[in-house]
């Protein structure tokens, strides 16, 4: 069974998103570029992405819940599997690099979901 | 003495036309386990996350701006240990409560807020169906 532990957001300002969610639940931030900032609860993995730079995506300016990411054991069964299932691979530009090497795909409403065979981190 | 209680981030909402078929999708494709239904809801698991998908068939179901028909990531859920410290503190931090479905969803539906930034979210000190903490 895949493991749903990546939870992505994107928010106008990094920083003050991520001060809500550690004050407000005791998040702990885990990891931090200049592009994302990565909080854990032990678990789940919440990452906070800026809205104006949502590379390999068209809805930039977009705050909200982004995507999900899910823990598989092998991405091109779990890719066949979505596809078989009405889902299909993101087109992502070719020099994409996923932050966790996961593919990304939409499911059959358009919602965006990474799957990876790592843990992203601070989760388990 | 005091430790800051830690939440637990366990729950996922995502909003659909049908919940069926969509859960069908999350159980071929991920092996999701079908937990519980409701009128507006097929909740799966992954032995951890709950992830609920919704069905509303009113206005009123939906609870908010995006109204019944919005397709989508819808909000997230956080296990607290305590409603009323939890309430506290993301209010102290911009967090702003919402009213949120009123009728025919669990009671851990009824705590709803949206974080600064507008996302929805709700917080339950009992879980979801499916969920560990």
């Amino acid at each position: 069974m895949a493991k749903l532990r990546h939870i992505a957001v994107a928010v106008p300002d990094l920083e003050k998103a991520a001060a809500f969610y550690e004050k407000s639940f005791g998040l702990e931030r885990v990891k931090q570029t200049k592009k994302r900032i990565y909080l854990s609860d032990g678990t789940v993995n919440l990452t906070l992405l800026p809205s104006d730079d949502l590379a390999g995506d068209k809805r930039e300016g977009f705050v909200g819940l982004h995507h999900l990411g899910f823990v598989v054991d092998d991405v091109a069964e779990a890719g066949k599997r979505i596809e078989q299932n009405a889902g299909a691979l993101v087109d992502t530009p070719s020099n994409y690099v996923g932050e966790n090497a996961e593919r990304k795909y939409w499911d059959p409403h358009g919602i965006m979901l990474d799957v990876s065979t790592s843990y992203w981190v601070g989760s388990k | 003495m005091a430790t800051e209680p830690k939440g637990k981030l366990r729950h996922i909402a995502i909003s659909v036309p049908d919940k069926d078929r969509a859960a069908k999708f999350y159980e071929q494709a991920f092996g999701f386990a079908r937990v519980s239904e409701s009128r507006v809801a097929t909740r799966l698991s992954d032995g951890v996350m709950n992830l609920t998908l919704l069905q509303f068939e009113t206005q009123e179901d939906a609870g908010d701006e995006r109204g019944k028909d919005f397709v989508g990531l819808h909000h997230f859920g956080v296990w607290v240990d305590d409603l009323g410290a939890a309430r506290a503190a993301i209010e102290a931090n911009g967090g702003t409560s919402h009213a949120g479905p009123t009728a025919h969803l669990p009671e851990n539906a009824e705590h709803k807020f949206r974080d600064p930034n507008g996302i929805v979210f709700d917080i339950s000190s009992h879980g979801w169906d499916g969920a560990k903490r």
